[in-house]
């Protein structure tokens, strides 16, 4: 019975090829742009996670603000002025002992100049030695800021890999001369290229271009800090190293918990929070065409029902309960919308082939993403094949077999 | 034994909102394998009478019994499953569903009554090859002609062995030796104990029943028994 259902759904669907397919085309757009979105979504998160891994499971970040671990926090209290200072900087590499490298990093406003060129994929910062082993970081060539450099408050940056794409392509940059606030800075080094699709906001020692702390306070006349990075001595010691910092810094805030000590895991598991959230956003806002692709679907239902009504009368006739005729359009209904489904993830493949080679973006369809387009499917021609299998049901038989 | 039992059925349709009077007070017993034939000009009422025994349409007012069960006041439900179990249609117009083969119109009967797929196929072959189509069973309707789909038709009224045949004019739309090769198979299902309705309008097909029913404007203006 059910297997013939299917039977007489995939007969009235193919011998209307034509309007079967534009009638299901909004839902195989509305399905594939959910898919792909997910995808989307999916791919930032890989790449988020492959950056954040990159620093090291060992790596601590002190962030201004209080997050705490599934409540939402306020993301200006991370990035605005804030009570993290030199002292707490000071203290940790003296009180901390699981901590090997501490290195303070803050973010400075203005343009890198070359040549009256400005670097836009310039992210200025300024730190302290220990802030290439705190991130392990790597470079293409030159040297990195050395304690001399700070003591001396040497005119001197390290340029991001970007920062030397965009300025200087094959040429070596090192030695070359560069104006950051009226201040001209001699070129000692710059960073590995690293192969990442998707920079999370360059927060990466690759994408940094560095110069010394304390030339840094001298133009900027600021000594804030954006982040405190340390790195604990073993991955074992992660734990115990947080709860140092923790109270160091503590002892000096005079006991308020106005900062968060996250480890790699507290970031990756913030991103993910983040982007999970952006993913839903905008997979419901493609999920919208599906409310249309079901309108198309009760249409073409309805046309259906009505252009069958002898048939509808006939199978009355012959025993037909109201029931059997409604699960029958039912499942017409519902194969159609599947097959839309089908067709959108092969769409949605397509097109999230297209969107890695063409697009930094590296999307990443998950088998989950299948099934929820299957779900999806499945629920829009429930709800939109009802109301007309519903109308064919309800057909009176007498005057169904008299329909021309 | 009285098998069909009409007492004051009466019905009455709007149409264009217009009050049709169909049927007026019609009492009627039928016995167990009779062969009858409803005669009358169009618009007499036979066929309304012929959907009211078909459980297709419930009367207006009045009682249906069939085998002393009331059927006037039955639901959907219940109608839909005498219509499946005990009655078979044989239309003027074959009324076959144009898109499907001439094997699934036929076992369409059994797949509403969950009969199994090996045994749908084995009965309809049967049915089939009694009315003379063997071989004609993957071609659609509009393959064959049309006396051939008119023993298709009497075929699928067979499938779920009713032991009623109700018949609406069904060789109105064939040549008269088509027409009477159909009343043939109808005489013959007779004798095998299957009570027979035939409606038409045509005295020389009447010939075939043992009681002649004739309409007139919604009422039975004469009832003869016919020796064959």
């Amino acid at each position: 019975m059910f297997l013939d259902n299917f039977k007489i759904a995939f007969n009235s669907i193919f011998s209307n090829k034509a309007r079967s397919f534009l009638t299901v085309l909004g839902v195989i757009i509305g399905v594939g742009s959910v898919v792909l979105m997910l995808a989307i979504g999916e791919g930032a998160k890989n790449s988020v996670s492959k950056m954040i891994e990159s620093f090291g499971t060992n790596v601590i970040f002190v962030v201004p603000g209080k997050i705490e671990k599934g409540k939402s926090f306020n993301p200006v209290a991370t990035v605005g002025e804030n009570t993290l200072t030199n002292k707490d900087v000071e203290d940790i590499q003296k009180k901390a002992d699981k901590i090997k490298d501490v290195a303070p990093i803050s973010l400075l406003g203005g343009s890198l100049v070359y040549n009256k060129q400005i670097a836009s994929s310039a992210i200025m910062v300024s730190s302290t030695p220990a802030l290439a082993d705190a991130m392990n970081g790597e470079l293409g060539g030159g040297r990195y800021i050395n304690d001399d450099d700070i003591n001396n408050k040497s005119k001197v940056v390290v340029i991001g890999s970007a920062v030397k794409d965009e300025l200087f392509s094959d040429q070596d940059p090192v030695g070359k001369k560069v104006t950051f606030r009226d201040t001209t800075l001699e070129i000692i080094g710059y960073t590995k290229k690293k192969e990442q699709n998707f920079q999370f906001g360059g927060f990466s020692f690759a994408g940094f271009s560095t110069m010394p702390r304390t030339t840094a306070i001298d133009i900027t006349k600021s000594d804030q800090i954006f982040r405190i990075i340390c790195k604990a001595d073993s991955n074992q010691n992660v734990d115990a190293a947080v709860s140092q910092i923790k109270s160091t810094i503590l002892d000096n805030h005079k006991g308020t918990e106005d900062f968060s000590v996250l480890t790699q895991d507290d970031i990756l598991g913030i991103a993910k929070d983040i982007l999970d959230l952006l993913t839903i956003l905008v997979a419901s806002i493609a999920a919208i065409s599906l409310i249309v692709g079901g309108i198309g679907i009760m249409n073409m239902m309805l046309v259906t029902v009505t252009e069958r009504t002898r048939e509808i009368g006939i199978r009355k006739a012959v025993g037909a309960k109201n029931s059997d005729i409604l699960i029958q359009f039912m499942i017409e209904a519902i194969v159609v919308s599947f097959m839309g489904g089908l067709l959108g993830v092969l769409l949605a493949f397509a097109a999230s082939f297209a969107v890695d080679r063409f697009t930094p973006l590296s999307p990443v369809i998950d088998l989950n993403f299948i099934l929820i387009a299957f779900s999806i499917s499945f629920i829009v021609g429930v709800i939109f094949g009802l109301a007309p299998a519903i109308r064919a049901s309800r057909k009176d038989p007498i005057e169904s077999l008299r329909y021309e | 034994m009285i098998q069909i039992e009409l007492n004051n059925i009466s019905e009455t349709f709007t149409s264009e909102s217009v009050q049709v009077k169909a049927l007026l007070n019609i009492n009627l017993n039928i016995n167990k394998g009779d062969f009858i034939a409803i005669i009358g000009s169009s618009g007499s009422g036979k066929s309304t009478l012929m959907n009211i025994i078909g459980a297709l349409v419930r009367p207006t007012s009045g009682v249906y019994k069939l085998d002393g069960q009331k059927v006037s006041g039955m639901n959907d439900k219940k109608l839909a499953n005498l219509r499946k179990n005990r009655i078979g249609f044989v239309f003027q117009n074959f009324n076959l569903i144009p898109r499907i083969s001439i094997l699934s119109n036929v076992e369409l009967p059994m797949v509403y009554k969950r009969v199994s797929k090996v045994e749908r196929r084995e009965r309809t072959l049967t049915l089939l090859k009694k009315v003379g189509l063997e071989g004609r069973s993957s071609f659609r309707p509009n393959q064959i002609s049309g006396g051939e789909i008119q023993r298709a038709a009497i075929a699928r009224a067979l499938a779920n062995n009713p032991d009623i045949i109700l018949a609406d004019e069904p060789t109105g739309n064939l040549d008269s030796k088509r027409g009477e090769e159909i009343m043939k198979i109808f005489q013959d299902l007779n004798k095998e104990g299957i009570t027979v309705i035939l409606v038409t309008h045509d005295i020389e097909k009447a010939r075939y029943a043992n009681r002649i029913i004739k309409m007139k404007d919604g009422s039975i203006v004469g009832d003869e028994n016919v020796s064959r």
